[in-house]
């Protein structure tokens, strides 16, 4: 038979296969099979190994392992084989093998809001290869490999396989169960692969990215550096991620900020509003250590964290409003609104829900604080040696309420409206309230998330604004 | 022979054969979905007919003939359009499959290494195909490519597996 021949119908079979043959090709393909035997046996042949192809997904598994790790099979697929076929008691379950081209299912999608994904979004959802596109909450992917995802919104993943996702921009945190060994997560610039274990993943679509092993072993593979980098429990490599997190672009941002509220509203029915970027109006944040942190007064964000399991990263948010333009007016109501900002510090897996206490500052000696200068050492209503990282000094403070933030949300506002907001501020005498934020939830596992609000230094998210209702 | 023992052989036996099984069932039937209700049908007809299997014969062939029987009954039923080809074409396709699918164990340890030393652009082709079971025209865009070549392409690199698999057949035989 000639090779001319043979691909003749190789390209016949693939086309039969897709339906596509018109019935004049189908009425010929008939006649020669019919009358030569040769052609006969090489498109059984190549139907038989298309068959081979489809069906049994091995020759994958072990190529796609070849590829990051030389002799290393993947045999996922029949670990789940001889498992199933090992529940004889199961009767003829095991008989019903699935084969809809899904590789892992949405498990759990909490308080989830989803961009145009390409996949369901529903909990309980069998997913085939593609894209899904996390804007708020938190959602948990398990891979037919056992190999489990939690995304944490902002966040876009694409699955390719049971063995394969690519993290587009955004983080993850992976748990591999160690028939999973091998499970590979892809970044623009990196592939992290994993050795059974639990670790997590930061990437963003100009290539930067972070890893952090919590448990076990993972291998990260620099897309621009020869060779790769194993990492144990503890370690991580850090390629431009919390640089870019810590260091905000703050003066040069290319883009123009967009539109702000002006630092005086009249919001009509005797209600004012101020922002921190009024008049001696200020917003900043401390973090636990002796360093002294000018620059936290010029980011966008305050951060906001406590815990127990490093102690030098514990934060406390600062604002000072200036009441200036309240002054000799009585203060009937009165409501904070801060905006979260969101926070690409640390893995929203390991902080539950958690509650923010705020607190007003009664000693008014202690509203001078500056953005440049104010540090864990001279904060007001604060002191270092105090064990207690997440609260201030007591008897310098009083509690004007709580809010809470569920585990994964990163948007939206949240705000805190009474009685012990207003009289704190009717009771004001230097025109400046300064106001303490403190986390009360603590993290489960370090690299836990980092709470950010948006700073009158942020260019796309307001920064806090002080409601009051004057008489 | 007690119930038990005929259920425990019943499974051992379709456990053993289970992947050829499959393999036959989709060469003869295109639309994944097709064959796989086939194929779950045939494994149910052949446990209520198990009384009629006689230990040591081969069950293979039993089970492709019972499976064939159900691809002929369910091409009739409905499926005609999406099983264009004949009664009796089928047939002689399933005596030559039949062939291929009793060195199946072999063959499949052949391709996987085949597929292994393609290079790497040509087994992202088989994989998009055939492990993702994308379409000709999908797998054309995600490579940037024409629909035609994509089939060329296909068939290049499947002439090459088809090359290779005899190729290491010939060499296992040979006590290689």
């Amino acid at each position: 038979m000639k090779p001319a021949d043979q691909f003749r119908l190789l390209e016949l079979s693939e086309r039969y296969a897709d339906q596509k043959l018109t019935a004049e090709e189908i009425a010929a393909l008939e006649a020669e099979l019919r009358d030569s035997a040769e052609s006969r046996a090489f498109f059984a042949k190549a139907l038989h190994q298309r068959a081979e192809l489809c069906f049994d997904d091995s020759w994958h598994a072990q190529a796609a392992a070849e590829e990051k790790v030389t002799s290393r099979p993947v045999w996922w697929r029949y670990v789940a084989t001889a498992a199933a076929a090992a529940c004889v008691t199961f009767g003829f379950v095991w008989l019903q093998t699935s084969r809809d081209g899904s590789v892992a299912t949405l498990v759990r999608a909490q308080q989830c809001q989803w961009a145009g994904s390409s996949l369901p979004t529903v909990e309980g959802a069998r997913l085939k290869p593609g894209m899904l596109d996390l804007i708020e909450g938190l959602a948990v992917l398990r891979f037919d490999s056992g190999a489990e995802l939690v995304l944490e919104a902002p966040a876009t993943v694409e699955v390719l396989d049971a063995m394969n996702c690519k993290l587009r921009r955004g983080t993850l945190v992976a748990e591999v169960p160690p028939q999973a060994k091998g499970f590979s997560i892809d970044t623009k610039d990196a592939k992290v692969i994993d050795w059974g274990t639990k670790f997590g993943v930061s990437a963003d679509d100009d290539g930067k990215y972070m890893v952090r092993v919590i448990e076990g072993l993972v291998e990260v593979e620099d897309k621009h550096s020869p060779g790769s980098q194993k990492l144990e429990k503890g370690q991580g490599v850090d390629r431009g991620w919390t640089r870019s997190q810590l260091q905000p672009a703050v003066g040069d941002m290319p883009e123009p900020s967009r539109w702000q509220p002006a630092t005086v509203m009249d919001a009509g029915d005797g209600w004012q509003a101020i922002t921190t970027a009024f008049g001696r109006g200020r917003d900043s944040y401390i973090q636990s250590g002796s360093k002294p942190t000018p620059e936290f007064g010029k980011h966008p964000f305050v951060r906001v964290k406590w815990t127990t399991r490093k102690l030098e990263l514990n934060r406390k948010g600062y604002l000072a409003f200036d009441l200036s333009q309240f002054s000799g007016r009585q203060i009937e109501d009165a409501e904070l609104v801060l905006t979260i900002e969101p926070s690409e510090l640390g893995f929203a897996s390991f902080v539950p829900d958690s509650t923010f206490a705020v607190y007003g500052v009664i000693d008014e000696k202690e509203d001078t604080w500056a953005e440049g200068d104010l540090s864990w050492q001279n904060a007001p209503a604060h002191d270092p040696s105090q064990a207690a990282f997440n609260m201030p000094v007591a008897s310098k403070v009083k509690l004007l309420g709580k809010f809470e933030i569920a585990q994964g949300i990163n948007r939206g506002t949240r705000q805190l409206r009474g009685k012990a907001l207003a009289d704190f501020l009717a009771s004001d005498t230097n025109q400046i309230a300064t106001i303490i934020l403190c986390r009360e939830t603590d993290e489960t596992a370090d690299s836990g998330l980092v709470h950010a609000f948006a700073t009158k230094e942020n260019g796309t998210r307001s920064a806090p604004v002080l409601r009051v209702k004057l008489k | 022979m007690p119930e038990a023992d005929r259920t425990q052989e019943f499974l051992e036996l379709l456990t053993h054969h289970d992947r050829a099984l499959g393999v036959y069932v989709y060469s003869l039937v295109q639309d994944p979905h097709d064959a796989d209700d086939i194929l779950q049908q045939t494994k149910m007809i052949l446990w209520r007919c198990f009384d009629q299997f006689e230990t040591g014969t081969h069950f293979l062939a039993w089970a492709r003939k019972t499976a064939f029987h159900q691809v002929l009954t369910y091409r009739r039923q409905k499926k005609r359009e999406a099983m264009p080809l004949s009664d009796d074409i089928l047939e002689l396709l399933h005596d030559e499959v039949a062939k291929l699918n009793d060195t199946s164990d072999r063959r499949r340890g052949a391709l996987r290494s085949c597929v292994a030393k393609l290079p790497v652009a040509h087994r992202q082709l088989v994989a998009l195909r055939y492990y993702e079971d994308m379409e000709i025209d999908g797998v054309a865009e995600r490579i940037r490519s024409t629909a035609g070549a994509v089939y060329r392409a296909l068939s290049r690199v499947r002439m090459n597996l088809l090359t290779c698999v005899e190729k290491e057949l010939k060499l296992e035989g040979a006590g290689a």
